[in-house]
């Protein structure tokens, strides 16, 4: 494990810390966030949650929404973004092992899920070579994040293709409602890491938040016994300015990033024993810088938004090297005409180019060099009827990509009753697309495994891409209902069923016979539109509160999801927990003292060999000193090692998922 | 190794910027926690006759009518509070005739529809009323909440608290939206 490299770093990181945390006073008032102490125009400054591009209420949001705040994140325990998504209703999260997750939302999990869209403040961190996000490159940590917004479902018609089955939102936090800074050390079984930010005020009107984080996880085992070679280490920072500029609001935001992280993978050869598990490590640079203006115009009582992003990255594994460059512009206007019309529209340019330097036996793209484009227009209008009971929302976009060829329209309708102000019924019918990544349009060979045969002639199995293909596409209709009886009680539940069509796939195609380095032949594994699927389903999440100190939090839910793909090669059945149910108890139930339990529970995957299993994670926080928290935690208590998916594709190793204990300690400065 | 000197550079600029500590504020910004914030806010920015403390001189009567949207978060903002040397207490009420024994009201947006039963029963009573629903001042309400792109707004109808014999100082009604509605 090359880990030395990233560590001087994170030591000198740590001891800057240390020896800077003496002289730092403690003058500060109280770790609480008391809102009172604000001014009535700083009150006014503070943004609430924003769900779907236009800023709402979440009891009003038409769709199946969920979000993870701050506190939720805090509360939750978890020390990576994949790990935060398991309290998601409806979500499905497996970790694979160290550095591997599945996450997927409504079916088709699986380490190459390709049917969600992430954002991080307005950027698709989505990987343009399979449309899907490599979560192991988004480390960012939580305590930098203000807030995740997970959409369940389509979200095509205001995000474009691939947000197939939902989109998560993750905004990260900015300098202008804590003023200071924080540490914060986390010691674990087999993790540790810092993270360190600075925030405040800067001249007028302005704000600045800079951060930094360091993060080191060992190797988990094998099944069988061993080391999985699975461990990373990651650096992070960030940076960003946000303020007020004439009637609007500015925001630049940059920041830089490197990973390194052991894999083992089934490497094949064409000699005995055709396939051998070896460490193929991956290493990941990257950064990005982003600049963002919201503009009100008071006399239409109108918003313009204009983003403007480049974001760099470089990737390295045994099959090559992978240069990607992304500059994105995006602008969004939003116009109230009249009482009752509320439009949205707007418009994105993609430019993607990217360099790719492979082993072309075992991974080549043709062209292996390629700058595209993507371009994008949407528009939706909010019709409100029946004195602003009823809502209905028409929209779509139209999306062309120069990667496949292909246009893509993208409508939705969705209608929002508010039965009472605290009791909505929401219903929507949208069709949506995901389009050939790169890796699947231009895919000219990956060999995935070799396979003796009698005659004595081995036979390469290669993945290439397949003619006349056109985007997965689907339709899906939504029922929800959201309501919040009283104080203590909130309820909220959905129900979906969706139809796929043209789900792209690899179909057994041409055999070859191939000369060099020794002979064989090659059965192509050609893309096809390999058939239909359907998932179905119900999610429920139910809140609560007991007391002021005590809060209880169910959810559960349901998927029936099959698949008709023929002998395609990539199987989604049973890959997805049919059943997951989640309960939650966060309580204070001391001054000073914060206790959080978690119970979660998911069927077996018999798609991707993991047996159901029940997890418990237990969390205590005791406020040492208004300024100074420490925090115990104790993961999977009920289980010392279980897998919760493998990753069918690559047959890459399901590690166990080990029991862990960890401790805390956050310093406000 | 550029990631490892733009962190060090990050953490030098941290270390210099971050001596001057100052108080802090809200790390999340969740909507009820704002709204509860701007309750306080009300109460420090608008005067009561005093007839209004007649039954009980020493406390500051918060109430909530309705379906609390709040849970323990009022509870949490206002423990400890004072207003003009009164201690802050927090009531929820169901029944309208004990409205007059708060001094502020907040009205639950489901419970909007109630508020020509609510004005009935308060007369000209000294309290505040404040909903949760834009519409709220339009009809006789003091003081409404509205959401305006992500920001907790509110809107004062100053007929209706003037009404109620409630003075509103002038630095409040330069931040409000103002509305002409029902007295």
């Amino acid at each position: 494990m090359r880990r030395a490299r990233v560590r001087p770093c994170r030591w000198a990181l740590f001891l800057l810390f240390v020896c800077r945390g003496v002289s730092w006073s403690l003058e500060v008032p109280s770790g609480s966030q008391d809102l009172t102490e604000l001014s009535l125009e700083e009150l006014m400054g503070l943004r609430v949650t924003s769900v779907s591009r236009r800023e709402e209420r979440l009891i009003d949001a038409a769709g199946a929404v969920f979000v993870l705040t701050q506190d939720d994140l805090r509360r939750s325990g978890a020390r990576n973004l994949p790990e935060a998504l398991r309290g998601v209703p409806g979500l499905h999260m497996a970790q694979i092992n160290a550095s591997l997750w599945a996450v997927s939302i409504r079916g088709f999990t699986d380490r190459f899920a390709n049917k969600l869209l992430v954002l991080v403040d307005g950027r698709n961190v989505a990987s343009h070579l399979f449309s899907g996000v490599f979560f192991e490159g988004l480390d960012i940590p939580l305590s930098e994040i203000d807030r995740i917004e997970i959409v369940r479902g389509p979200g095509g018609a205001l995000w474009g293709t691939n947000a197939v089955n939902g989109v998560i939102n993750i905004v990260t936090r900015s300098g202008r409602e804590t003023r200071g800074g924080s540490v914060e050390v986390n010691l674990e079984t087999g993790e540790r890491s810092i993270v360190g930010s600075g925030e405040g005020p800067l001249g007028t009107g302005s704000t600045y938040r800079i951060w930094g984080a360091g993060s080191e996880v060992d190797d988990l085992t094998q099944p069988g016994g061993g080391s999985a070679r699975d461990g990373r280490t990651s650096v992070r920072g960030g940076a960003r300015l946000d303020g007020g500029l004439g009637n609007g609001e500015y925001n630049l935001s940059a920041g830089l990033y490197e990973m390194e992280s052991d894999r083992l993978n089934n490497t094949p050869q064409l000699d005995a024993p055709y396939a051998r598990l070896l460490p193929d490590p991956l290493s990941l640079t990257g950064g990005y810088t982003s600049a963002r203006w919201s503009r009100d115009r008071p006399a239409s009582r109108s918003t313009d938004t204009l983003q403007v992003y480049v974001d760099l990255i470089r990737r390295s594994e045994r099959t090559g090297t992978i240069k990607v460059r992304t500059i994105d512009i995006d602008f969004q206007s939003n116009v109230p005409i009249g009482e009752s019309h509320d439009l949205l529209w707007g418009s994105e340019v993609r430019q993607i180019a990217d360099e790719l330097r492979t082993d072309a036996f075992h991974f080549s793209l043709s062209p292996s060099q390629r700058t595209s484009l993507l371009w994008s227009v949407f528009v939706q209008d909010q019709i409100s009827l029946a004195e602003r009971r009823v809502h209905l929302s028409l929209g779509s976009k139209l999306e062309y990509s120069e990667v496949t060829g292909e246009w893509n329209a993208l409508p939705s309708v969705r209608a929002r009753w508010n039965l009472r102000p605290n009791q909505v019924v929401w219903a929507s019918a949208s069709s949506s697309a995901r389009t050939r990544g790169r890796s699947e349009a231009d895919l000219e060979g990956f060999w995935l495994a070799t396979v003796p045969t009698e005659s004595g002639l081995p036979v390469r199995i290669v993945f290439t891409r397949g003619e006349g293909l056109g985007s997965e596409e689907m339709v899906a209709w939504e029922l929800g209902y959201r309501s919040q009886p009283s104080a203590a009680l909130a309820f909220d539940v959905a129900a979906f069923h969706n139809d796929y069509e043209h789900v792209l796939a690899s179909c057994v195609g041409r055999l070859e016979p191939a000369a060099v380095p020794v002979p064989h032949l090659i059965q192509y594994m050609e893309g096809c539109e390999a058939g239909t699927a359907t998932a179905e389903g119900l999610e429920l999440a139910l809140t609560w509160t007991l007391s002021p100190r005590w809060s209880w939090s169910l959810s559960a839910s349901r998927l029936n999801f099959s698949t008709r793909l023929g002998d395609a090669s990539a199987q989604w059945d049973g890959t997805s927990p049919r059943h997951m149910a989640q309960l939650r108890l966060q309580g204070d139930p001391a001054p000073g003292w914060k206790s959080d339990l978690a119970a979660y529970y998911s069927d077996s995957l018999p798609g991707a060999g993991s047996p159901a299993f029940v997890r418990l994670d237990l969390r205590l926080e005791r406020e040492l000193r208004p300024e100074l928290s420490l925090e115990l935690i104790g993961r999977n208590l009920l289980d010392g090692e279980h897998s919760e998916s493998g990753d069918p594709f690559t047959g890459g190793v399901a590690a166990e998922i080990r029991r862990s204990f960890g401790a805390s300690l956050r310093w406000r400065l | 190794m550029m990631a490892c000197r733009v962190l060090a550079l990050a953490l030098v600029t941290l270390l210099s910027v971050s001596q001057q500590s100052a108080p802090q504020a809200a790390a999340f910004a969740d909507e009820y926690r704002i709204k509860a914030a701007f309750l306080f806010n009300f109460a420090k920015f608008v005067q009561w006759p005093p007839q209004a403390y007649q039954n009980d001189p020493e406390h500051q009567v918060f109430c909530v009518f309705g379906a609390d949207p709040f849970g323990p978060v009022l509870d949490h903002t206002l423990a400890g509070k004072q207003v003009e040397g009164r201690s802050v207490v927090v009531r929820r009420v169901q029944d309208r005739e004990e409205l007059r024994r708060c001094q502020l009201v907040f009205v639950a947006a489901a419970e909007g529809e109630l508020l020509p039963e609510i004005l009935t029963s308060l007369g000209n009573s000294p309290v505040l009323l404040v909903g949760d629903d834009p519409d709220f001042v339009r009809d006789g309400g003091a003081i409404s909440f509205v959401l305006r792109k992500g920001h907790v707004r509110f809107a004062i109808n100053p007929k209706a608290a003037q009404q109620a014999r409630l003075k509103i100082d002038a630095q409040l009604l330069d931040l409000a939206e103002i509305v002409k509605g029902k007295p």
